[in-house]
């Protein structure tokens, strides 16, 4: 990969970052912003892989195997940590799930 | 496998079997005795194998895992740590809505297997897994209560904001890799000094930022409170302790062993002057108007991780490592004590509504004079004034700062130590020096449930008892501590 190549890809994944980013900040709806953080998961991991491949070091994607591993660990105690709040709340909306305040 | 190796491989080891053991036995229909027995067996081993940890001083696993004397005081800690939180969770996470034992217990383990790897971890791939393994658990645990709206309300926010700071974390990792080519903290300590890169610096902050946001440091600390509130108090205390402890002690590793690099330093040590006194002043401010214990200790507790982070600002001949591992260990004993007694006044009580309001305290040196007795101690002690544990940690971390040339920070976290004289204060004169006024129609416990509760509540008190004691008696006598903060930094 030259160095067009590296910067057009780190471009890309920053981007990519960056609206899962701001889905975060801007969404209501928790299975959304579940979305967006995993769109940050795999913004980064097309970082690494494309740093893997411009520095020639198989280290950055056996780094991607386990950010993938942990990805599906965190779907699936969001998802049923989601699904608990909509059984006590009957919504999935982050703002009208608000007992707790000070 | 080599015996370093081994030893530094068998706390994990066994913190893992134990919590896949706990749900076996709970599958093959053993009873919650056996189960709570293993737990603690499990606890006491990590404990024990922990402390050979120190005779290596070496990186093994192929570069994977430290076995040195800073994982030997950390994961002695966090196994101690362990263990006295779950004491006290004994019987009463039922009283507060958790239905289910056996998943609470293992997931108790695999977060402390978390918590171990997370210190331990030598390069970047070891420190994200244990950093998830940590969070994923304590998320589950914190909604453990299925049925209370506050508990999955708290998972919920727990989950949704540690998972948004990981993916800085891990955004943080990928761009120090890019820039340097290493994974492993030794060659990137090795090649940062030949590399002048934005991406570094970049890299360094978003590390940064993820920890911050573990650790709660403002202004990443927004889910703190609720967070801490909605849980159930143990999973609190487990939440305040253990994973602080991890944290800042794989926080400590990365920027005293890793970013030592002076240019470095010059470049994230505004950032983190400024993340120290914003959280020492604004944890402190918002403490005074809480109007729940638990939610007033989430504030304290991020001004408390306000006063570690001074530590950092002096890594490496200051001695500011030293001060930060004394001061936490110190805040590990008082938070392990507060929140137990948060716990255990509450369970007695037995009011379901407002159980943790700070106005329910009032007249309790009456009722309950141990108790009373108990928390005025630990409040004294976190407020930071001699002759108990918190003083002499306060004392240390604002010399370190004065001798690393950051007296004004050194003032500023004095003030905020009288500042939170004020709130520590407040509950200690709710307590003796207010009368309840509808006293008379709280429903008294029959005479044979109280003695069964009693029972039931011995092992907790005892734990909360003794946790007081260590903070007097290390007030007064520090050597060991000391000893200990500064082994890990030798």
């Amino acid at each position: 990969m030259n160095e067009l190549g590296l910067h057009f890809n780190l471009l890309i994944s920053a981007i990519l970052f960056c609206i899962g980013v701001a889905g975060v900040l801007t969404r209501k709806n928790t299975i959304v912003i579940f979305m967006c953080i995993e769109l940050m998961l795999n913004a980064v991991n097309l970082t690494l892989v494309t740093f893997s491949v411009y520095l020639n070091n198989i280290n950055g994607q056996i780094f991607v195997f386990f950010v993938m591993a942990v990805a599906a660990a965190e779907a699936a105690v969001g998802l049923a940590i989601i699904l608990s709040v909509f059984r006590n709340f009957l919504t999935v909306e982050s703002d009208e799930v608000a007992e707790l305040a000070g | 496998m080599s015996p370093a190796e081994l030893a530094a491989a068998s706390p994990l080891i066994i913190t893992a079997t134990g919590a896949c053991l706990v749900l076996l036995l709970e599958v093959l229909g053993f009873s919650s005795l056996i189960r709570n027995f293993v737990v603690i067996c499990t606890f006491v081993l990590c404990l024990l194998t922990s402390f050979r940890l120190g005779d290596f001083n070496d990186v093994v696993f192929s570069g994977s895992l430290f076995s040195d004397s800073l994982t030997m005081i950390y994961f002695a800690a966090i196994s101690l740590a362990g263990l006295f939180t779950y004491l006290i969770s004994f019987k009463a996470l039922k009283g507060e809505g958790v239905t289910s034992g056996a998943e609470t217990d293992s997931l108790f383990l695999f977060s402390t297997a978390g918590a171990l790897l997370l210190v331990s971890a030598a390069n970047f791939i070891t420190l994200f897994v244990g950093f998830e393994l940590l969070s994923l658990s304590v998320y589950a645990l914190s909604g453990s209560a299925l049925k209370q709206k506050a508990s999955s309300e708290s998972a919920m926010k727990y989950f949704i904001m540690g998972s948004f700071s990981s993916a800085f974390l891990l955004y943080g990792l990928a761009l120090i890799y890019g820039a340097t080519g290493f994974i492993s903290y030794a060659e990137i300590a090795a090649v940062i000094p030949s590399i002048r890169s934005q991406l570094i610096i970049l890299g360094v902050l978003l590390i940064m930022f993820g920890f911050s946001f573990k650790v709660s440091l403002v202004p990443f600390h927004v889910w703190t409170p609720d967070v801490y509130q909605g849980a159930p108090t143990s999973v609190t205390a487990f939440m305040a302790v253990v994973v602080k402890l991890a944290a800042f002690g794989a926080f400590l590793r990365l920027f005293s062993y890793c970013f030592s690099d002076p240019i470095l330093f010059e470049s994230w040590s505004k950032v983190g002057w400024l993340l120290a006194v914003l959280s020492m002043t604004v944890g402190n401010v918002l403490a005074i108007q809480q109007k729940s214990i638990k939610r007033m200790l989430a504030y304290s507790s991020i001004a408390h991780a306000g006063y570690v982070f001074i530590g950092f600002l002096a890594l490496g001949q200051n001695g500011g490592g030293e001060a930060a591992t004394y001061y936490l260990l110190a805040y590990s004993f008082m938070s392990i004590a507060s929140f137990g007694l948060v716990s255990l006044i509450s369970n007695n009580t037995k009011e379901q509504y407002d159980m943790d309001s700070i106005a329910s305290y009032r007249g309790l040196g009456e009722k309950k004079p141990l108790y009373a007795l108990l928390l005025t101690i630990v409040l004294i002690a976190l407020s930071g004034m001699p002759p108990l544990i918190g003083f002499i940690g306060k004392f240390f971390l604002f010399t370190v700062a004065h001798e690393a040339g950051y007296t004004g920070l050194a003032i500023v976290a004095a003030i905020n130590s009288v500042i939170s004289l004020y709130y520590y204060l407040n509950i200690i004169v709710q307590m003796y020096f207010t009368k309840d006024e509808n006293a008379s129609a709280k429903s008294e416990l029959g005479s044979e449930e109280m003695i069964k509760q009693q029972v039931q509540m011995s092992i907790p008190k005892f734990v909360v008892i003794l946790c007081t004691l260590l903070i007097i008696v290390f007030g007064l006598y520090n050597r060991p501590l000391y000893l200990a903060a500064e082994l890990a930094f030798r």
